[in-house]
């Protein structure tokens, strides 16, 4: 059994009386690589969110690498101590996002090195080399010098990873990375994250696409009305799920 | 505290006993003729009657003068909030005066008196003016005359020139003024003609803020003395102002020894026929005076916007990101600023704060007003601004490890900038524009000396247009630069919808 890297217990969230997350449970462990599959509004990109903090708590608690997350106060003590604690989080947690999200005023270099600088008080000098490390991994380091708007979709996104390895996380979150992509782009993401997986980085994706989900990640998590429906190896959900209502689903997907 | 206002208090009354080594007097050069005027062959110049008795009196006390230009309706708050020691500028004596400031005894005695068009015949004098347009200065005493007559449409002016002017051109029947403005401004004109007898008696007087008793004496005793000397009727004569009021007054019945060689000198110079070389050598003699205006204007604007953009991103800061109270506040100050006039701001400023211990000198009270107005307009570009930046690109920074404040300093404000950069250099075409008004408070700029010039030279078309080029000039780059940056933009918005 590997350790246990992120460990969401009881985990309850609303929107305007609406509940998104209905008491989530779960240990993502170490070196893992998760994908959390399911309708529109059944939560996934909400709890995704809550595993770095960009969302608060009403219920429950999230255990980041010993940093725990949980529901906070109003009073201002309490909500410092909340920043500080996501802040903290965030240190071990990259974030990619569906619209890729780089910072349109900086060079594609810029973009991965300022934030080292900024949060980490990195030098130039070693924030440009690890920038140039990781843009050659994810294979865009003849681009480094273009503005975003001058890269592809596909370009942007592989970006936005390298940007997010850069400040050294232990785990990766991925919101739909690949939703905003052409089809004949969706591979070139696709390979890089098979390639941190093979590193053994611990990523939680939560996408759309199945046959992603299907060949490369190890475990794949079910998700309706705000629970986690049914969590298992990819064979096992693909080719024998247990619930009825992961059986509907995939139903219409496949 | 109070300790501290009391010794404030006596150090002020303590520099106030002493008669400064340098008198600043004030007047309005707009007013003209023959009060206090720029020379117009020499603009740096002050003539004038005025002029020259501030002279005489300098001259007795041995102290030196400084000029200080304030608008008419200015002078008396200005008095009061020390920005000079004297004004002289055709200031009548009366009560409601005399409650605010002190007056010397008169420099001048004189009526008011009544013009018309050469071919109306039907008007002679103020009962025959009931139901129609008479034209006179504001806030003058000419100006409460008319308003205690029944049935009269008052027009009220800045300028004398333009009062005659518009009477000229059939705006008004009637303009009702100071016999010497009459005698400089329509007595010489064909068109014009001076009707009835004299109305009313007024007094000039020399105004000294109450507190100002030492220097009241002695001013008022300078001013005796020339009145006995002869010195005060030499200038009279000379600028054709000598009359019977002012004979009996100084007990002076004797014939007219001097000749009347200013108003002479100003009949000339306003009759001559105009060839077009006269007038560009004219024009060229005002560059100078045009091109101190036009910094002025510069100054005043460059400085007040820098003010303006500062103030306006802490303000849009305040607004978008404070807690409740700070949001309020922002809010409040943009609702105020934009809902009330800059004038208002400006005279605020400028005499109002002097009241609280505030005071400014022209040109930092001009910056301020102008910087604080326009804050206003600037935080709500800022706030558009910083809102149009998408808030995924604040969870993004954020989810790099980014505190708020670092996400706003290094990701959000500098695309919000962008995108504000090109209202910002409209705004600044208008504020380039809006600083004509800081002449209120005796700024020297470009339309100020455009008023002096045109008032001086009778010449409000030629000037006028001379002084909106040097405005568009001024404006010309900042309105390339807007262009260059809104062009920029679209180019990189285009490209982005062509990836999307």
């Amino acid at each position: 059994m590997a350790e246990v890297i992120v460990r969401v217990e009881d985990v309850y969230k609303s929107f305007a009386h609406q509940k998104i997350l209905d008491g989530i449970s779960f240990d993502f462990e170490v070196g893992g690589f998760y994908s959390i599959i399911g309708k529109s509004g059944c939560g996934k990109s909400t709890l995704l969110r809550c595993l770095n903090g960009l969302e608060t708590l009403d219920e429950g608690k999230i255990v980041v690498d010993g940093v725990i997350l949980e529901k906070h106060g109003d009073h201002r003590e309490e909500q410092k101590q909340l920043l500080k604690k996501c802040h903290e989080v965030r240190s071990h947690v990259g974030m990619v996002f569906q619209s890729f999200q780089l910072f349109p005023h900086m060079t594609l270099l810029e973009n991965v090195k300022k934030p080292q600088m900024i949060v980490r008080g990195v030098s130039d000098e070693e924030a440009t080399a690890r920038a140039e490390e990781f843009l050659t991994k994810v294979g865009l380091k003849m681009h480094m010098d273009k503005h975003p708007y001058q890269l592809s979709g596909g370009q942007q996104q592989r970006g936005a990873i390298a940007r997010a390895l850069a400040i050294r996380p232990k785990v990766m979150l991925y919101d739909e990375p690949t939703s905003a992509l052409d089809p004949q782009l969706i591979d070139e993401v696709h390979a890089v994250m098979k390639d941190l997986d093979n590193e053994g980085m611990t990523q939680i994706v939560v996408t759309h696409e199945m046959r992603f989900a299907k060949e490369a990640a190890d475990t794949v998590i079910f998700m309706e009305h705000g629970k986690i429906v049914e969590a298992a190896a990819p064979h096992e959900i693909f080719s024998n799920p247990k619930e009825e209502l992961t059986k509907q689903f995939l139903r219409k997907f496949l | 505290m109070k300790n501290f206002l009391f010794l404030f208090f006596f150090f002020c009354a303590s520099l106030q006993a002493e008669i400064p080594k340098t008198i600043k007097w004030a007047a309005d050069t707009e007013s003209g003729a023959p009060f206090a005027m720029v020379n117009p062959n020499n603009p740096s110049e002050l003539i004038g009657f005025e002029a020259e008795i501030m002279n005489a009196i300098a001259f007795e006390l041995g102290t030196g003068l400084e000029f200080v230009q304030n608008a008419w309706d200015g002078l008396i708050p200005g008095l009061l909030t020390n920005n000079y020691d004297v004004a002289i500028n055709g200031i009548e004596i009366t009560p409601d005066r005399q409650a605010e400031v002190n007056f010397t005894r008169p420099y001048y005695i004189t009526s008011e008196q009544l013009v018309t068009r050469k071919d109306q015949y039907d008007i002679e004098n103020l009962s025959d003016c009931k139901k129609r347009k008479v034209g006179t200065l504001k806030f003058s005493l000419a100006h409460r005359m008319l308003e205690a007559e029944p049935e009269i449409e008052i027009l009220t002016y800045e300028s004398e020139v333009a009062a005659y002017s518009d009477l000229k051109n059939g705006r008004s029947d009637a303009v009702f003024l100071d016999a010497p403005i009459a005698v400089y401004y329509a007595k010489p004109d064909p068109a014009l003609k001076l009707v009835g007898p004299p109305i009313g008696q007024m007094l000039y007087g020399i105004a000294i803020k109450k507190e100002n008793k030492e220097l009241f004496e002695k001013v008022d005793l300078a001013l005796k003395k020339i009145s006995q000397n002869g010195k005060l009727r030499e200038i009279l004569e000379r600028w054709n102002l000598w009359n019977p009021m002012m004979a009996s007054y100084l007990v002076d019945e004797s014939p007219s020894r001097t000749p009347p060689t200013e108003y002479q000198r100003f009949l000339q110079e306003h009759s001559h026929a105009v060839t077009w070389d006269m007038k560009l050598r004219q024009y060229s003699s005002f560059i100078p005076a045009l091109l101190n205006g036009a910094l002025m204007t510069l100054k005043v604007s460059i400085i007040g916007m820098v003010l303006a953009v500062a103030l306006g991103f802490l303000l849009a800061l305040m607004k978008l990101y404070g807690r409740k109270p700070v949001q309020w506040l922002a809010t409040l100050y943009i609702e105020v600023i934009r809902g009330t006039p800059l004038l208002i701001q400006l005279f605020f400023i400028f005499y109002g704060l002097p009241h609280l211990g505030l005071k400014f000198s022209p040109f930092v009270a001009a910056v301020i007003g102008l910087g604080l107005n326009y804050a206003a307009y600037e935080a709500e570009n800022y706030r558009a601004g910083i809102l149009s930046v998408p808030r995924a690109q604040m969870e993004a920074a954020l989810a790099l490890g980014m505190s708020k404040r670092q996400a706003l300093r290094y990701v959000i404000v500098p695309q919000a900038f962008k995108i504000a950069l090109p209202p910002m250099t409209n705004d600044f075409i208008s504020l380039l524009k809006d600083s004509s008004m800081v002449s209120v408070i005796t700024m020297v700029e470009l339309t100020k000396v455009y008023g002096q010039l045109a008032s001086t030279y009778y010449d409000y078309f030629g000037t006028g247009v001379l002084v909106a080029g040097i405005y568009l000039l001024l404006g010309l780059p900042f309105i390339r630069l807007a262009r260059y940056y809104e062009r920029k933009l679209n180019v990189e918005l285009k490209q982005k919808k062509i990836v999307a």
